[in-house]
């Protein structure tokens, strides 16, 4: 009973998934993310306050921006590590995404949401 | 503010769900896209790869920048060392005694451990004001961009200028096909494994998982807990004292996933989900294996060229 109503509602937020949106233009903050680094801000659309790594980190409580984040990008230097696994929790437990270098994220995020990441070789 | 972003993302969501019914109810057609085929192989992979770093490099070297082109990703050496990655918890017992749990904990360095970073500079003597902002946006690009929606609403997006959006074009034609179907391709697993954790089945093998680790000493609900306690540790204690103590903790986490069936549960939980969710994304996986497989001939020709001299 439970899997079926969760395949029901896998089936409802996978339908939603997938669909090409149309153009739009990027948000000029995104430069303000220093080259090579990994960048979150506090609110959608790359705005508000923003922090960055060039490294991983394991704990964003640590510096508070443990589940605060709104939107991010990775503007990663090619490297051998260059994507970003992003967490739910600390100490990279529960991936909820893959983010290229060059790629960005927002409208997904709530502020209870992400709190580790982890610079990694592919998505 | 976030709110009238996300109701924005809603409505994305209602009219992405439309366009799906109205699709279903019209297929199958006889306009098809023709079969996929086999999925691309891992030396395929790799030369579309080198292609696109090469088209990079000629790109930005046409700019005035310097650029090193990345080698493909050895998939084989992710699985080896320190830098295994566990996607729930750890589950090999003679990793963890050799490696604790390896480059995944590593407290947050400077830098990514990688020493073949290319580093931003202007090829020959004039050097720009702002060489990596600049240098970046080359890469990158500003303005357009490109967008997919992900399960749970969220947005993913990358330019469609910069060197980078240009070399894609080249291969795949357009960015517009191309980019939703290689990051829903990129980020199946994660879809996987979000249906995986949502299940009762992982929830009870966590709390399996938990009883074993109370038995060894950890009075801990998850893995994230155990390991939140060698956050905990003891100041002063030298590095061979912490990493004994990380191996311990990890050999715990590993042995309890086994002998509790946490780790045959996720085995199992993902051979479930893994076809019901690629099933749903069929459509855009074929596309991707029809874009990417065209583009291989143009890749060959790309990488007939040289690169650029620096």
């Amino acid at each position: 009973m439970r899997r079926a109503l969760l395949g029901t509602a896998l089936a409802a937020a996978l339908a939603a998934a997938g669909v090409l949106l149309p153009a739009a233009t990027a948000s000029a903050a995104l430069g303000d993310c220093p080259q090579g680094q990994f960048c979150v801000w506090d609110d959608d659309d790359y705005s508000g306050a923003r922090m960055g790594w060039t490294g991983s980190d394991p704990n964003w409580h640590d510096n508070g921006w443990g589940d605060r984040a709104d939107s991010l990008y990775n503007n990663g230097t090619p490297a051998t590590y260059d994507d970003v696994r992003v967490y739910m929790d600390v100490n990279y437990v529960n991936e909820d995404l893959c983010v290229v270098r060059g790629d960005y994220y927002d409208w997904g995020m709530n502020d209870n949401d992400y709190s580790s990441h982890q610079w990694t070789a592919s998505c | 503010m976030g709110r009238t972003k996300r109701a924005l993302g809603t409505t994305a969501v209602t009219a992405a769900v439309l366009l799906l019914g109205a699709c279903d109810a019209t297929s199958p057609g006889p306009a098809d896209p023709a079969p996929a085929g086999a999925p691309l192989s891992a030396a395929q992979k790799a030369t579309l790869h080198r292609a696109e770093e090469r088209l990079v490099h000629r790109c930005m070297h046409d700019r005035g920048w310097a650029y090193r082109e990345t080698p493909p990703d050895d998939p084989s050496a992710r699985d080896r060392g320190p830098g295994r990655s566990f996607p729930y918890l750890v589950t090999d017992v003679a990793w963890a005694e050799t490696y604790g749990y390896g480059d995944a904990f590593t407290p947050a360095a400077g830098a990514a451990p990688d020493a073949r970073r290319a580093a931003p500079a202007r090829t020959g003597q004039a050097a720009p004001a702002r060489p990596s902002a600049d240098w970046a946006r080359a890469l990158y690009g500003t303005g357009r961009q490109v967008s997919v929606e992900l399960p749970g609403g969220g947005r993913l997006s990358t330019s469609d200028r910069g060197c980078l959006a240009s070399a894609r074009k080249t291969l795949y034609g357009d960015l517009g096909r191309w980019f939703p179907a290689r990051r829903l391709s990129d980020n199946i697993d994660v879809f996987v494994r979000q249906r995986v954790r949502d299940d009762d089945d992982f929830k009870d093998g966590v709390a399996a998982w938990s009883r074993c680790a109370r038995t060894r000493g950890h009075d801990v609900a998850s893995p994230g807990q155990l390991r939140a306690e060698l956050d905990r540790r003891t100041p002063g204690s030298t590095p061979a004292e912490a990493h004994a103590r990380e191996v311990r903790t990890a050999v715990v986490e590993a042995t309890c996933a086994r002998s509790s069936g946490l780790a045959r549960t996720l085995r199992q939980r993902e051979a479930y989900w893994r076809p019901r969710v690629r099933d749903r994304f069929r459509e855009e996986l074929d596309e991707l294996v029809r874009l990417e497989r065209a583009a291989l001939p143009e890749a060959a020709t790309v990488l007939r060229t040289p690169a650029p001299n620096p």
